[in-house]
């Protein structure tokens, strides 16, 4: 049986997590997907194990209590979590922000678009890459 | 030390050197002047010993003459000669001053003195006695033979004349020993001024250098921070530890560029601010939009079939107006952003440009755009550039009402910029718009005819003002319109010049 590559979706619009709960439908993608609704509750699920390994990690910037780079910033310098993949998705075109995020060693940006037909090709491109990862 | 004090007592020592040349001149005048005068005396005692010489011998020439002539007559210039001596050696008396001279005029007074009374007055009374009568001719005889024969008179006479020798050749010696003095004195002069103007001379020189080195290289520090400060370095600062005019200049430039760094750090700081609110516009009032959009969308979709046509349009325009609500904060943001932000320049051709951006919009097959090859080659900021021309053709097409919209865009060169144009035969503009289309929000028609913000011609006319340009509408109604704008050359770099100081 092919092991199925865990989705941890930190992401605190509740829109938002529904928009990705719909692609994921729509594609048919039936990794398990986990929600957290900011960095800390993340993190506080990647230590507990609730997000078994392996994981893919989407990541929002602007959230409360820790936002995205901040977030990015505690996984990198936990041992555990050094080479976790993560893609930011987020709606801030900030160069300050992509270069920060892509100095955590990010996978992919993916800015979120306002249409969910565009979204849903980000979705495609997304499974295409899990599938190469569950490759052995 | 002020500055003014320092040459005040750099010109003051020179000119006090000036004074000591001049003292010193008039001094060793003085001195040369009394030596004139001491050759002077000497060449008068000279000239005064001969007329004593001359009347002493007159006088002896009177006493033989009468000797050997009996006659009385010959005595005249003993007399005179007599009378000359008395007045001469009074004179000599007084001009003679050196002790040795004093002393042997006195001995040359005695002798004559001891000459006249036992020998010349003596020989001349008996001889007179000697014409009257036979004793008297005896006692004479006797005198005759006992003195003057014994040459009693010629001896002296002779310690006369040696005298004379003597006291000439010492007043000659003396007169020599003036002169070279004289000369001396002159010489020394001539090198004193000499030496002194040299030294002077040279002083000055030195204090002048001291002097300009000390102002130029402060003066050219002074130049350097304005430079600095002119080429953007507000940081720069001179450094100045002397308390003197320059010193208050150097303080003042200081101030001057603290403030200037204090006001360029405050404007940095609220252009930091903007930058952050154009941010937290763009995320925040873009997302509860973008959930907006979403949900209608899935309003959409879940009703499927079950749609009402009336629901539907009203969905549709719902997402409708939250696009155009999205495009309004992107055009907001745009226009702000212009100018905030240094933009690197590039060198591109305009053509490419252009012809890049008629291809990139999807124009319609009945659309023509012609565009000049003589649009040049130039060194801008091409993301500047392209937002101008992008949003000046794609009005240019959006807004044709003609079947076949037609693009014309063109160029030409003139003295200090480019001219270009973008010209179309869409619906022309009447004159009363052609200042009111450039504001922000500012649109022809309705917003909902053609899905438009108002932004583009504002963010147009906001580059081409920072640019230092200009743009104008050529137009009238129903016969299309050109817009027509200028693009400096180069840039209107302040090039400082680094001033280089020629004081010396």
């Amino acid at each position: 049986m092919e092991k199925l590559i865990n989705i941890l979706l930190v992401e605190d619009d509740e829109v938002d997590i529904m928009n990705v709960q719909r692609a994921f439908k729509k594609n048919t993608i039936t990794n398990p997907l986990f929600i957290a609704h900011n960095g800390e509750e993340a993190l506080e699920m990647l230590r507990n194990g609730e997000v078994p390994f392996p994981h893919i990690i989407i990541l929002d910037i602007n959230m409360p209590k820790m936002n995205g780079i901040e977030f990015l910033k505690e996984l990198r310098s936990d041992d555990a979590f050094k080479s976790a993949s993560v893609f930011v998705m987020t709606t801030s075109n900030q160069d300050s922000d992509k270069i920060n995020a892509y100095n955590f060693n990010v996978a992919g940006y993916i800015l979120k678009p306002l249409s969910f037909e565009k979204f849903i090709s980000s979705v495609a491109t997304l499974n295409n890459y899990w599938q190469l990862c569950e490759r052995p | 030390m002020k500055l003014l004090t320092k040459i005040y007592l750099a010109f003051g020592f020179i000119m006090l050197i000036f004074a000591f040349v001049t003292a010193s001149y008039v001094l060793q005048s003085s001195v040369i002047e009394t030596d004139v005068q001491r050759a002077i005396t000497s060449s008068e005692i000279l000239r005064l010993s001969e007329t004593m010489a001359k009347a002493i011998i007159d006088s002896e020439t009177g006493v033989r003459g009468f000797q050997v002539s009996d006659n009385e007559a010959f005595l005249d210039p003993y007399y005179k000669g007599r009378k000359e001596y008395t007045a001469t050696i009074k004179r000599l008396s007084g001009q003679v001053t050196d002790t040795l001279q004093t002393k042997r005029l006195a001995a040359i007074d005695e002798t004559y003195d001891r000459w006249l009374h036992t020998f010349a007055a003596r020989s001349i009374k008996l001889q007179k006695r000697s014409l009257q009568s036979d004793s008297g001719k005896a006692a004479y005889e006797d005198f005759r033979i006992n003195v003057i024969r014994e040459g009693v008179g010629r001896k002296m006479m002779d310690s006369i004349r040696a005298h004379i020798d003597a006291f000439d050749k010492h007043e000659l010696k003396l007169k020599n020993v003036r002169m070279a003095e004289l000369n001396g004195t002159l010489r020394l002069t001539n090198n004193l001024a000499i030496a002194l103007t040299i030294i002077c001379l040279a002083v000055g020189f030195m204090i002048i250098q001291i002097l300009v080195k000390a102002i130029r290289t402060r003066l050219e520090g002074l130049a350097t921070m304005a430079t600095e400060i002119t080429n953007g370095d507000f940081k720069a600062r001179v450094v100045d530890k002397r308390s003197d005019e320059i010193s208050v200049v150097s303080k003042s430039l200081n101030t001057m560029a603290w403030r200037l760094d204090e006001s360029f750090t405050d404007l940095q700081k609220s252009n930091d601010e903007l930058d952050q609110f154009a941010y937290v516009v763009s995320h925040d009032l873009k997302a509860p939009l973008r959930a907006i959009n979403s949900l209608a969308e899935w309003i959409e979709e879940d009703l499927g079939t079950a749609l009402d046509p009336d629901v539907k349009r009203n969905i549709d325009l719902l997402r409708g107006r939250v696009l155009r609500m999205e495009n309004l904060i992107n055009g907001i943001l745009e226009y702000s952003r212009i100018g905030r932000k240094e933009l690197p320049q590039q060198h591109f051709s305009s053509h490419k440009l252009v012809t890049d951006i008629v291809d990139s919009l999807s124009t319609g097959q009945n659309v023509h755009v012609d565009v000049d090859p003589s649009l040049p080659e130039l060194n801008t900021e091409h993301i500047f550039m392209h937002q101008v021309f992008s949003n000046l053709i794609s009005n240019a097409i959006k807004y044709n009402d003609k079947p076949n919209p037609h693009v014309h865009i063109g160029a030409r060169e003139l003295s200090g910029n480019y001219e270009f144009w973008v010209e179309d035969n869409g619906p022309g503009i009447s004159k009363e718009y052609h200042e009111k289309v450039f504001g922000i929000f500012q649109t022809m028609e309705a917003r909902d005819t053609k899905e438009s913000t108002g932004v583009g011609l504002a963010i147009v006319k906001k580059i081409i003002d920072e640019k230092g340009g200009s743009i104008h509408i050529e137009s009238e109604p129903g016969l299309g319109s050109k817009f027509v704008f200028s693009w400096p050359k180069a840039e209107n770099t302040v090039t400082a010049a680094t001033t280089s100081l020629e004081l010396a």
